[in-house]
């Protein structure tokens, strides 16, 4: 018991960060993203012996975390309200903020199947085969999600570099 | 762009502004684990006791029942019509296949309005890209072992076994498409081999070590093939990849001879490509910031006309109405351009001598399936409703043709449209009103429409188990409402108990494909109790193989209850 319970210890500190980042970039705020990857990982280490199994548990994880944001969401119509709070504070400890609301508010346009599609293929690295059997979707509509994803991403954060960054070649 | 939008995603990762309490979040696991123990005795017991009160109510008849009211047949009709008369103005002379998602496929006559739903050997769920498709005079179905089943008798050959099947434009033949290695089609492992078959299962070619791209549809003499970068051309002689057409996400729709239907990216453009010659580009024609449906193209029989369908430009994931557009392929112009359809129509097929075109709109988990015809030679557009539901792609047959389905079959329980509309008396559990529902999902913080409300699909952290309503005397309920319910239900963060009354697959396959309904599974605990334990356990185990939901094995759901206690409990 002991040793699992050790084992599980270090998954947690592993993949903390990780989730952190990528749950940050679902939901828009650092400390909700806490909360959501300390919530997914009682769910992982409870389903432990079946996650274990998996490729890629950390990816699984996210997806508890990813539910648990559409839960709290839900629970707190405050969705919007959370996405319009990102927008106009500066968190503190989260450095680098000017690139961060960017990227964050251009992730918020998204909708929420388009988000977790980018995260999962492009923050946690993720083949198409993999999102779609982690999302049970098919290949195909994962790139075609993601595709639309990232050319609205890239319209957005185009629109948002200052002008003279534009300019300069 | 991807590997830019790594790097800002890397560039921009927030990082914890506290560290983990790893000891903690463990000890929080260890405790719910003991609580589920506890509550899924309790569940058991309690849902024992259910099915046995539920069976006493299907002895003695109670006054409580739910009445599916039949769904509205086209506002343009009457009532009786779907019995007494055909679908269209004129005869069509042509009766469609449907693939419902499962292992059965749902054959309607439309001129004799009547249909049956029967299982076709080899048909099973699964995320193919092809399920049903006709080549020649037979039907291919199937991945894993794909079969062939010839039209005029619908019995079942087996072609061998492949990971998927592919269609191949030589008539009578199909490719077969094998991933050594893997579970699955869409699933990587070692270079895919490529086996062209006729439908007696005779290998007329074979190539091993292919590229690993998505197989997309055959063309003559090859492959094509689709990838992030493109559609590539394999030549079966040269043994690899000629030619490339565009360079973003490529979507292969069609194709006929060496003509190849394709687009790229969000397919603001429609190509019919000649492999031998020139290509053209087509637009939509309805208007500006209008995109093609990615692989929604047909061509005609002979090649003249590609129909299809255009969409808003907006988001892939919503519900923006579709028009169906039949393009001229010479001169890129418009025959025909239906309304805007919501909801839009996602399937389009010719009949074999291009004299009318069907498109449909999917159904599955609604109780009835939007039809329109386009008929070319008198330049016409005919809307109707099926009140039937759960169709998807399909395919059309003949004069004739579809006998082998609609006669010698034996309809399977429930299946004809009386027993789909009459009277229910469900078990008598432990019920809820819709209005008790509705007022249980406000208690929880959803409110809105079960049916049709955002988000009803992505449950919080399930506990287990299912559920229906408690029909008040002389409720009517229509039966996509009972559906969306039940889905609504599902998606609560309750305490639920499974069961299930055979026969009712509809509703099961439904809830099965909702994305909510397999997350819940996926977390359920397992039951020991059979029968109760049965589909959640199976469930467990194919999700423990790295089944998917789309694949997942179903079962009816029509006997269910909450159970209050233990849900307290729990919370």
């Amino acid at each position: 018991m002991a040793e699992r319970d050790e084992l599980l210890e270090q998954f947690c500190v592993a993949a903390y960060p990780k989730l952190v980042a990528a749950l940050t970039h679902y939901c828009g705020d650092v400390e909700l993203g806490q909360e959501l990857a300390q919530e997914a990982l009682v769910v992982a280490c409870r389903r432990w012996p079946m996650i274990a199994e998996f490729e890629d548990p950390v990816a699984w994880t996210y997806r508890v975390g990813v539910h648990h944001a559409n839960s709290w969401f839900r629970r707190r119509r405050a969705e919007q309200r959370a996405r319009a709070r990102v927008a106009d504070q500066v968190v503190d400890g989260d450095p680098n903020t000017t690139d961060r609301m960017a990227v964050r508010g251009a992730l918020a346009d998204l909708t929420s199947k388009q988000r977790e599609a980018v995260v999962l293929r492009y923050f946690l690295d993720l083949s198409a085969e993999e999102v779609a059997r982690l999302t049970g979707s098919s290949p195909g509509a994962v790139r075609a999600l993601t595709h639309r994803a990232v050319r609205m991403l890239r319209d957005r954060l185009d629109n948002a570099r200052p002008e003279e960054a534009k300019d300069a070649p | 762009m991807p590997r830019d939008l790594k790097q800002a995603l890397l560039d921009t990762a927030a990082t914890p502004t506290r560290p983990v309490d790893a000891r903690g979040i463990v000890r929080r696991a260890r405790r719910q684990r003991l609580v589920q123990r506890i509550l899924t005795s309790s569940a058991v017991a309690f849902a024992v006791i259910a099915v046995v009160a539920g069976a006493a109510a299907i002895i003695v008849p109670v006054d409580r029942g739910i009445v599916f009211d039949r769904p509205s047949p086209p506002s343009s009709t009457a009532p009786a019509r779907w019995a007494d008369t055909a679908t269209f103005a004129s005869p069509t002379h042509a009766a469609l296949l449907f693939d419902t998602g499962s292992d059965r496929v749902l054959a309607v006559d439309l001129d004799a309005a009547e249909f049956t739903r029967l299982r076709l050997e080899g048909l099973r769920s699964g995320d193919a890209p092809y399920r049903l498709w006709r080549t020649g005079d037979a039907l291919v179905v199937g991945w894993g072992r794909v079969y062939a089943v010839p039209i005029a008798t619908g019995s079942p050959r087996l072609l061998g076994e492949a990971t998927i099947f592919v269609p191949a434009t030589e008539p009578g033949h199909v490719w077969l498409v094998g991933h050594e290695g893997t579970a699955g089609p869409g699933q990587q492992g070692l270079a895919p081999s490529y086996r062209l078959v006729d439908i007696a299962g005779e290998t007329r070619e074979e190539a091993p070590g292919l590229p690993d791209l998505s197989p997309a549809h055959g063309v003559t003499g090859g492959m094509a093939l689709e990838s992030d970068t493109g559609v590539a051309i394999w030549d079966s002689g040269a043994h690899g990849v000629v030619a490339r057409l565009g360079d973003g996400v490529g979507f292969v729709a069609d194709a006929r001879d060496r003509t190849l239907v394709w687009c790229e990216g969000d397919c603001a453009q429609l190509h019919v490509t000649d492999l031998d010659g020139g290509s053209r580009p087509l637009t939509p024609p309805v208007g500006s910031g209008e995109v093609f449906g990615a692989r929604s193209a047909r061509l005609s029989p002979d090649g003249s006309l590609v129909a299809t369908i255009v969409h808003d430009a907006g988001p892939l994931d919503t519900d923006s109405a579709g028009v169906v557009v039949v393009l001229d392929v010479q001169t890129g112009r418009p025959t025909a351009v239906t309304a805007p359809l919501l909801p839009p129509p996602s399937h389009l097929a010719w009949t074999q001598d291009g004299s009318q075109l069907f498109f449909s709109a999917s159904s599955q988990g609604a109780s009835e399936t939007n039809l329109g015809r386009y008929t070319p030679v008198n330049d016409t557009v005919e809307l109707a409703v099926l009140p039937i539901g759960g169709a998807l792609s399909f395919v059309a047959l003949g004069d004739g043709e579809a006998q082998a389905f609609l006669e010698g079959a034996t309809p399977l329980p429930g299946a004809s449209p009386t027993q789909e509309v009459q009277e229910t008396v469900v078990p008598d559990v432990q019920w809820l009103s819709l209005a008790e529902a509705h007022a249980l999902l406000g208690a929880a913080g959803l409110t809105g429409d079960p049916a049709s409300g955002p988000g009803w699909s992505d449950p919080p952290e399930p506990q287990a188990v299912v559920v229906s309503q408690k029909p008040s005397p002389g409720t009517r309920v229509a039966r996509g409402e009972i559906v969306g319910m039940r889905t609504a239900l599902v998606s609560q963060d309750l305490c639920r108990v499974f069961s299930q009354v055979p026969g009712r697959e509809g509703d099961a396959r439904a809830l099965a494909r909702a994305e909510g309904y397999w997350d819940m599974i996926s977390e359920a605990r397992p039951l020991a109790d059979p029968p109760l334990a049965g589909h959640i356990n199976e469930l467990l185990a194919h999700r423990a193989r790295g089944g998917g939901a789309t694949d997942a094995p179903t079962r009816a759901l029509d006997s269910v209850a909450i159970h209050h206690d233990a849900c307290a409990q729990e919370g």
